[in-house]
C-alpha cells in the first residue's frame, strides 16, 4: 500500500480557509478580553446603560405608543440597540480590515476576504454569546412559545448578512479612500437615526415612513422586537424583507469586494 | 523538472503617490470634470524565466529594479499585467519576519497563527509547537505575549517558524541575521539544510560574495527587465561593475558639517528620500544641542516608529570609566549606545569631533564589513566605540556629534536612503599637563609626539 504523505501537506482551498478565520477569529477575541473576566459580556455594558439612559430620558413619554408599559419601552429600546450596536461594532472593525493586513497581504499569498469575514465572525460569535441569549429569554417570557426562538433566528441570520455586506464594502472601499471613516461616521449615525431606536415607529411623519424603509436594518429591527417583545410571529412581509435585504447587501459587498481586489495590492 | 515558469512576464502598477487616495478630493475632481485616471508603471517587464527543481537563484539588481516584485509575482501576491506564471510545489516567502505577530497574544497563540498565515494546517501547527519553541529557545516563555519578548527574541520566533514549514521553494529576501551569536550559528546551520535538501532556493541579497558562492545561477535586473542571467560568477561580476549600482556609493556624507550649504542639501533630498533623523520634520539646526550634557545621557525624545535610535554617547578612559575629561596624554575612547528596531540592508555609524569653533578634527566612519556580517545592524541594542590614540588632541574643550546612514528595504521597493547627523551632543575637555606648551606656536590644532632633527 503506497500512501502520499507529501500530499497531505496541501490543503484544500477551503480548509486552509476555514483554518485562517478559526485563528484570526481567536486571535481578535483573545485580544480584546485578554484580562477581562467578564469576556464577552462587557459589550452588553453599552447597551444596557443606554437603555437606561433613554428609558430615563423618554420612558415616560413615549410609553402611551407602548400599551403604557414602560417595561415594553425599555425591551423595545434594549433590542434596537443590540442590533445597531452589534452592527456598528462589526463594520467599523471591518472597514480597517484588509488596510490593517495591508503589510502581511504583501508577504504572503492569503485570500483577502478572510480580513473582513473574521472581523464580523468575531463580532457575531460575541454576539451569539451575550446578546442573543439575552433575546432568548426575553422571547420565551413574552411568548412562552419555544418555536418562537427558531423565528428569532430569521432576523438575526439577515443581520448577519447585513454587516457582512457592508463589511466586504467599506474594507474594499477603505483601500483607496482613506478618508472613508469620516464619510462612513456619518452614515452609520443616520442609520441610527432612522432605525427606531429609542423613539416608537408611530411619531415618524407618514411621508417620511417610506425612507425609512430604506434602512436595511429597520425590518430586522421591527421583527426582533414583534417576536421578543410583542410575542407575535412578525408579519411576514417584515420576515421576507429583512432577508431580502440581508442577501442584497451580501450580494453587492461580495460582488464589489471581488471586482476591485484585484486593483488592491497596488494600493497597500 | 521545472517547478517556475515565468512566460513574457510585465507588470504595470499604479503609484501610491495619487490624490485619489482620498473620497472627498476623487469626488470634487469628478465634480470638476478634472478626474483622471491613475497612472499605472511599468515595474516588471517581458521578464522570462525557468527554474529547475533544486536550483539555487539569486536576484541582483539596483534599488527599485523590481527584485522583491519579481518574487511577489512568484509567490502570486501580484497577478501579472501580461504574460503567466506557473509555479509547481509550496511557496514559503521569509521576508521580514515578524510582520505576521500581534503583540497582544501570546507566544503559543503567536506560533500557531504565524504558522496557519504561513500556510500550515492549524492542527499541524499544534503538533509542530514544541519543535518550535525549542529551536527559538523560548520554552519558558510559551505564554507571554509577544510584547514583553525582546526584539532579538521575536525575531528568533519569526525565524524558527518560517523554517519550520518544510517548504518546496524557499524566497528569501536579504539574508537574515538575527539574535546574538550563537543563534546566528543556528539559522545559518538551518538554512545550510535546507541548500542541501534539495529545495529550490530564490535568492534577493546586496552581499555579493555570498550570492557567488551560493547560488548556480543568478538573474540581474534593471529597471524591470532582465539585464543578464546566466553563471552567478559571470553576472555578479557584471553588475558589480557597473558602477552606480554599489549601494553604499549612492550614499553621499556631507563632507563638512560647517559649511551651510551642505546642510541645505541634506534637508532638500529629505522631501523625497533622505530622512534626517530623529524628526524628518525638524530643520538640521535644531538638533545642534547648545549646551551638551556632560554625560551624554538620553538626548533626544524617541521618535514614534524609530528605526535607529541612539541611546547615550560617552567618552571613557583607559579604565572604561565613563569621564568628561582627559589628560593631556592619555589616550581615550568615545563611543555610541543605540538600538535598531527594524532589519536594516546596511549601516554605518560616524562620530565627530569638533572644536570650540564647529571645525570638525576627526570623522571616523564604522567600516563596511562591519554591516555585511551583520554586526552593526542587527535588531537589538549595540555598543561601538573607537580608541582615541594620544597625545593628539591639544588641551581645550571639544564635542562629539553623531552621525549614520541607513538603508532599509520598504514596502514600496524603494530602497530609501535615512541619515541622521547630530551636533554637540557632548563636550568634554582635554586638561593641560604639564609645561609642554613651548613646544607649540598655537595656532596648530593637533599635538602629536613629533622629533625635532638637527644636522
Amino acid at each position: 500500500m503506497a500512501v502520499s504523505f507529501s500530499r497531505q501537506r496541501t490543503l484544500s482551498e477551503a480548509q486552509r480557509y476555514g483554518d485562517l478565520l478559526r485563528v484570526l477569529v481567536r486571535r481578535n477575541l483573545k485580544v480584546r478580553y485578554r484580562g477581562s473576566f467578564l469576556g464577552a459580556y462587557w459589550s452588553l455594558l453599552n447597551p444596557l446603560i443606554m437603555t437606561g439612559v433613554y428609558t430615563m430620558i423618554f420612558g415616560s413619554v413615549f410609553a402611551t405608543h407602548y400599551d403604557n408599559s414602560i417595561l415594553k419601552y425599555v425591551l423595545a429600546a434594549f433590542t434596537g440597540l443590540v442590533v445597531i450596536n452589534f452592527f456598528t461594532a462589526a463594520t467599523n472593525q471591518a472597514l480597517v480590515s484588509v488596510v490593517g493586513n495591508g503589510a502581511l497581504l504583501n508577504k504572503v499569498l492569503l485570500p483577502v476576504s478572510v480580513f473582513p469575514m473574521s472581523a464580523i465572525a468575531a463580532n457575531g460569535f460575541q454576539f451569539v454569546i451575550s446578546s442573543l441569549p439575552l433575546l432568548a429569554v426575553v422571547t420565551l417570557l413574552s411568548s412562552h412559545n419555544p418555536l418562537f426562538l427558531l423565528a428569532l433566528l430569521i432576523p438575526v441570520t439577515a443581520l448577519l448578512m447585513v454587516c457582512a455586506g457592508f463589511g466586504f464594502l467599506t474594507s474594499a472601499l477603505y483601500v483607496f479612500f482613506r478618508d472613508l471613516p469620516y464619510f462612513y461616521e456619518l452614515f452609520v449615525f443616520v442609520l441610527w437615526i432612522s432605525s427606531p431606536v429609542f423613539y416608537p415607529e408611530d411619531i415618524v411623519p407618514n411621508e417620511l415612513k417610506p425612507f425609512l424603509a430604506l434602512n436595511p436594518l429597520f425590518p430586522i429591527i421591527a421583527s426582533i422586537r414583534q417576536i421578543a417583545v410583542v410575542g407575535v410571529l412578525p408579519s411576514w412581509h417584515l420576515l421576507v424583507g429583512s432577508l431580502l435585504s440581508g442577501m442584497i447587501i451580501l450580494g453587492l459587498g461580495w460582488g464589489c469586494f471581488q471586482w476591485w481586489r484585484s486593483q488592491f495590492m497596488d494600493l497597500l | 523538472m521545472e517547478v517556475i515558469r515565468l512566460d513574457n512576464v510585465s507588470l504595470a502598477r499604479r503609484t501610491q503617490e495619487e490624490f485619489s487616495y482620498d473620497l472627498k478630493k476623487t469626488l470634487l475632481s469628478i465634480l470638476e470634470g478634472k478626474y483622471r485616471k491613475p497612472v499605472k508603471r511599468q515595474v516588471l517587464n517581458q521578464i522570462n524565466l525557468v527554474v529547475t527543481e533544486g536550483e539555487k537563484v539569486g536576484i541582483v539588481g539596483a534599488n527599485g529594479s523590481g527584485k522583491s516584485t519579481l518574487l511577489k509575482v512568484i509567490c502570486s501576491i501580484l497577478k501579472p499585467t501580461t504574460g503567466q506564471v506557473r509555479v509547481r510545489g509550496k511557496i514559503a516567502p521569509l521576508i521580514e519576519l515578524g510582520a505576521g505577530f500581534d503583540p497582544e497574544i501570546s507566544i503559543l497563540d503567536n506560533i500557531i497563527l504565524y504558522g496557519v498565515l504561513l500556510g500550515c494546517s492549524e492542527r499541524e501547527m499544534r503538533r509542530r509547537t514544541p519543535e518550535i519553541l525549542d529551536f527559538a529557545e523560548l520554552e519558558d516563555y510559551a505564554t507571554v505575549p509577544v510584547k514583553a519578548l525582546s526584539s532579538g527574541m521575536v525575531a528568533r520566533l519569526g525565524f524558527a517558524i518560517a523554517t519550520d514549514v518544510q517548504p518546496d521553494i524557499l524566497i528569501l529576501d536579504e539574508v537574515l541575521s538575527v539574535g546574538d551569536e550563537s543563534f546566528r550559528n543556528k539559522c545559518k546551520r538551518r538554512i545550510d539544510r535546507f541548500w542541501q535538501a534539495n529545495a529550490t532556493i530564490l535568492l534577493v541579497s546586496h552581499d555579493l560574495h555570498f550570492l557567488q558562492a551560493s547560488c548556480e545561477r543568478v538573474i540581474w535586473l534593471d529597471q524591470g527587465k532582465v539585464r543578464m542571467i546566466g553563471d552567478a560568477i559571470d553576472v555578479v561580476q557584471a553588475y558589480a561593475e557597473s558602477a552606480r549600482v554599489i549601494p553604499d556609493d549612492e550614499l553621499e556624507l556631507p563632507s563638512d558639517l560647517n559649511n551651510p550649504a551642505s546642510e541645505e542639501a541634506i534637508e532638500e533630498n529629505s522631501d523625497e528620500a533622505i530622512e534626517i533623523f530623529p524628526d524628518a520634520e525638524l530643520p538640521i539646526e535644531e538638533i545642534l544641542i547648545e549646551e551638551p550634557v556632560p554625560t551624554g545621557e538620553l538626548f533626544i525624545e524617541i521618535p514614534e516608529t524609530p528605526i535607529v535610535w541612539a541611546t547615550h554617547i560617552f567618552i571613557a578612559n583607559q579604565e572604561n570609566k565613563v569621564v568628561d575629561t582627559v589628560n593631556f596624554g592619555d589616550s581615550f575612547y568615545i563611543g555610541l549606545e543605540y538600538e535598531v528596531f527594524q532589519a536594516l540592508q546596511s549601516l554605518q555609524i560616524g562620530l565627530y569631533l569638533t572644536d570650540d569653533s564647529d571645525k570638525i578634527l576627526l570623522e571616523p566612519a564604522s567600516v563596511n564589513w562591519l554591516a555585511t556580517i551583520g554586526q552593526i545592524n542587527s535588531i537589538g541594542k549595540h555598543k561601538i566605540y573607537i580608541n582615541i590614540p594620544a597625545p593628539l588632541l591639544k588641551p581645550g574643550t571639544y564635542y562629539i556629534g553623531g552621525i549614520g546612514l541607513h538603508e532599509k528595504d520598504k514596502e514600496t521597493q524603494v530602497i530609501r536612503t535615512h541619515q541622521w547627523l547630530i551636533k554637540r551632543l557632548l563636550s568634554f575637555v582635554v586638561t593641560q599637563a604639564g609645561s609642554y606648551i613651548d613646544e607649540w606656536f598655537g595656532q596648530e590644532v593637533v599635538h602629536p609626539i613629533l622629533e625635532w632633527h638637527i644636522e
